[in-house]
């Protein structure tokens, strides 16, 4: 199956006054796949919302390739931008600052299909209203602005407004993390139940866990703009060997309180992204990090297939249980 | 065992302009010593102001119109004059707010701002205070203790500033902690951090909590005990254990069927609607019109709270019905 979206080598630089460099993301690769839903979960300020925005082309990257159905995004003329991007959506985190205030739930739906110029009047009207049923949004509220919407009625028609141009891809930032548990709930089943139906490949960025693991194909973990360990939902939550996965994964609390909590842990919190350290990311907290991991990089390193771990240490790891200790 | 803190039909309204906006409707709870208490609730429910008015900082147009906030044995301390009431707010129950940058004084810095919670409920010097205030910062975990006292708060992590809440809050060794929705706003790694310091801290000084949540996963981990709010009431109350076993109000199964891990087994559960306006709240159960096994007596009726086990309380009109229901169901299983 060849990949709807390849990001490689990807960077993004923020000047942060004077001649410091904030690096967001310091070179990542990724694919996602048709009707896909790939996971990016990490803490904030590790870079995964700036990713979004890159492979949407709102950002522009310092360096580095986006090739959506193979063809470049980022250096491609004006009108071929245009035509790649109808396909491309996204749905934002905070639902109601993500709608304009001042039209109402029908005309933001409209309004992204009409710019479209690609279907006649007429069908343009069924269209909207046959989005806005497949959301559950009622009639009585196609008036109504977004005030006068409660949060998870605003949350639907942001989801509304990204699939009416029946897009290939859509980016959904945290669009679950402003919300209670139970209108969490009825977004995540109707996310679901969208990419069923229309096949939609999804990047899906949050740090909630369980929502990604109920949702996700494949998850990739950033820390400090890179990409630390990447590969299906269970090899990353059953077989996760990154020490930030463990720890991320250890934080998590479950609702039973019969589940014991790992105790491993991270020390402190993320450094800043200002001129960042050689090495290792993750050096300055790892319980595990040694001497290389302060000097040298680590490489992406493939420990079972489809499952990619970025760690001094996980070559160690593939020579067998004691081998651990031998890497060293 | 005695009780630490007893709130008995609390009722907390707010006037606006639409109406009276009534958010605590007769809420009574009670935490026992050395216990910890999880009070979970969507947004809306209550629960943060609550905890204001226990702590007495409902403003205008807030007003707590009638219930009773027993601390220890006999003080109301809704009944005592402001600066009799002073001297247990901040000193014996104390309370951490969501948001720890937004609560800290911007123009202090954060040492003073212990020091003069230290002498405010003391009669310390002001070099001791300075001495307990270095020592607490250095057992919160704040790393560099001396030179942090000087820190204004824009100069610390959204983590750091939540360590210097808690240390200002366990400054004069309460008995009571409230937490009010205290690793909103944290990283997940760092909530943990956070969450494992509140509990060591409880633990080894002795202390009881109520730790208010809208995370089922941390009452999970964290609580003794758990009370479901809805509407500003008391929905369901029981041990830890037997609640996550099988919940029993209409609420708590819809709360826990819309966790993400529990969606594969019953899409089907999960509330239909959003929580009721507190400008008119309905008839009968508050939670008539979302629920799916309502009836005409829960139209009409308010349920009063009742004993379906021990210690497992549960206000609805079928409370024995969804009891026996729940048990059987686990039997099944097992």
């Amino acid at each position: 199956m060849g990949a709807l979206l390849e990001v490689k080598g990807l960077r993004k630089e923020f000047a942060a006054g004077g001649r410091k460099k904030l690096t967001a993301i310091n070179g990542i690769d990724l694919q996602i796949c048709p009707g896909e839903t790939f996971g990016l979960i990490g803490e904030s300020g590790s870079g995964k919302s700036t990713v979004g925005r890159c492979v949407l082309d709102l950002l522009k990257p310092t360096d580095g390739k986006i090739r959506y159905k193979g063809e470049d995004l980022i250096h491609c003329d004006l009108h071929k931008k245009k035509k790649l991007r109808r396909e491309m959506q996204m749905v934002f985190q905070d639902p109601y600052y993500s709608l304009n205030p001042r039209s109402t739930t029908w005309d933001t739906v409209y309004e992204t299909l009409r710019v479209d110029k690609c279907i006649g009047q007429r069908e343009l009207s069924e269209r909207v209203r046959e989005v806005l049923g497949s959301v559950c949004i009622k009639e009585e509220e196609y008036g109504k602005y977004p005030h006068q919407l409660s949060a998870g009625q605003q949350q639907r028609v942001g989801i509304a407004r990204a699939i009416v141009a029946r897009p290939n891809f859509i980016v959904l930032d945290e669009p679950t993390s402003s919300l209670d548990v139970s209108i969490r709930a009825e977004i995540i089943g109707l996310l679901g139940e969208l990419q069923k139906e229309m096949g939609v490949a999804y990047l899906f960025i949050s740090h909630d866990l369980s929502t990604i693991k109920y949702l996700c194909h494949r998850v990739a973990v950033m820390y400090l703009g890179s990409i630390v360990e990447y590969g299906s939902v269970p090899q990353i939550f059953e077989g996760h060997s990154h020490p930030y996965s463990k720890a991320l994964l250890a934080s998590v609390m479950v609702a039973d309180p019969k589940v014991e909590r790992s105790s491993y842990k991270l020390a402190g919190e993320i450094p800043s992204p200002i001129d960042l350290p050689p090495g290792c990311p993750l050096a300055s907290r790892c319980p595990e990090a040694t001497e290389v991991c302060r000097k040298k990089e680590p490489d992406m390193i493939q420990v079972e297939k489809g499952h990619f771990v970025k760690c001094h240490k996980a070559s160690g790891w593939m020579l067998g249980e004691d081998g651990e200790e031998k890497s060293l | 065992m005695g009780s630490v803190l007893k709130v008995e039909e609390l009722y907390t309204s707010f006037q606006v302009k639409q109406g009276e906006a009534k958010v605590v409707n007769g809420l009574s709870f009670e935490v026992k010593e050395g216990q910890l208490l999880g009070l979970v609730g969507e947004s809306g429910s209550g629960k943060s102001v609550a905890a204001a008015s226990i702590m007495g900082r409902v403003r205008k147009p807030g007003v707590i119109k009638s219930g009773r906030v027993i601390y220890g044995e006999e003080v109301d301390i809704l009944q005592l004059p402001e600066d009799k009431a002073r001297a247990y707010r901040g000193k014996e129950i104390s309370l951490i707010a969501a948001n720890a940058r937004g609560h800290l004084n911007p123009l202090l810095t954060v040492g003073d701002q212990i020091v003069d919670t230290c002498i405010a409920h003391g009669t310390m010097k002001k070099k001791e205070a300075r001495a307990i205030a270095v020592e607490m910062l250095k057992a919160v975990g704040i790393p560099d203790p001396q030179r942090r006292f000087y820190s204004y708060p824009h100069e610390l992590s959204g983590g750091m500033a939540q360590r210097c809440m808690i240390a200002m809050a366990l400054v004069n060794s309460p008995r009571l902690l409230i937490a009010d929705d205290a690793t909103n706003g944290l990283d997940v790694t760092v909530q943990a951090q956070i969450m494992d310091l509140i509990i060591q801290m409880i633990k080894t000084r002795k202390m009881s909590g109520v730790f208010i949540t809208h995370d089922l996963g941390v009452v999970a981990q964290c609580c003794d005990e758990i009370a479901i709010m809805y509407c500003g009431q008391i929905v369901e109350q029981a041990a830890v254990g037997a609640f996550y076993d099988a919940p029993c109000h209409p609420y708590s199964v819809d709360l826990m069927g819309s966790l993400p891990e529990k969606l594969g087994d019953d899409s089907q559960r999960g509330s239909k609607d959003t929580l009721v306006s507190p400008l008119c709240l309905p008839s009968g159960c508050m939670y008539h019109p979302r629920c799916r096994d309502a009836t005409k007596l829960c139209r009409m009726k308010m349920p009063e709270l009742c004993q379906v086990s021990g210690t497992h309380w549960v206000r609805c009109h079928h409370a024995k019905q969804l009891a026996e229901k729940g048990g059987a169901k686990d039997g099944g299983i097992a």
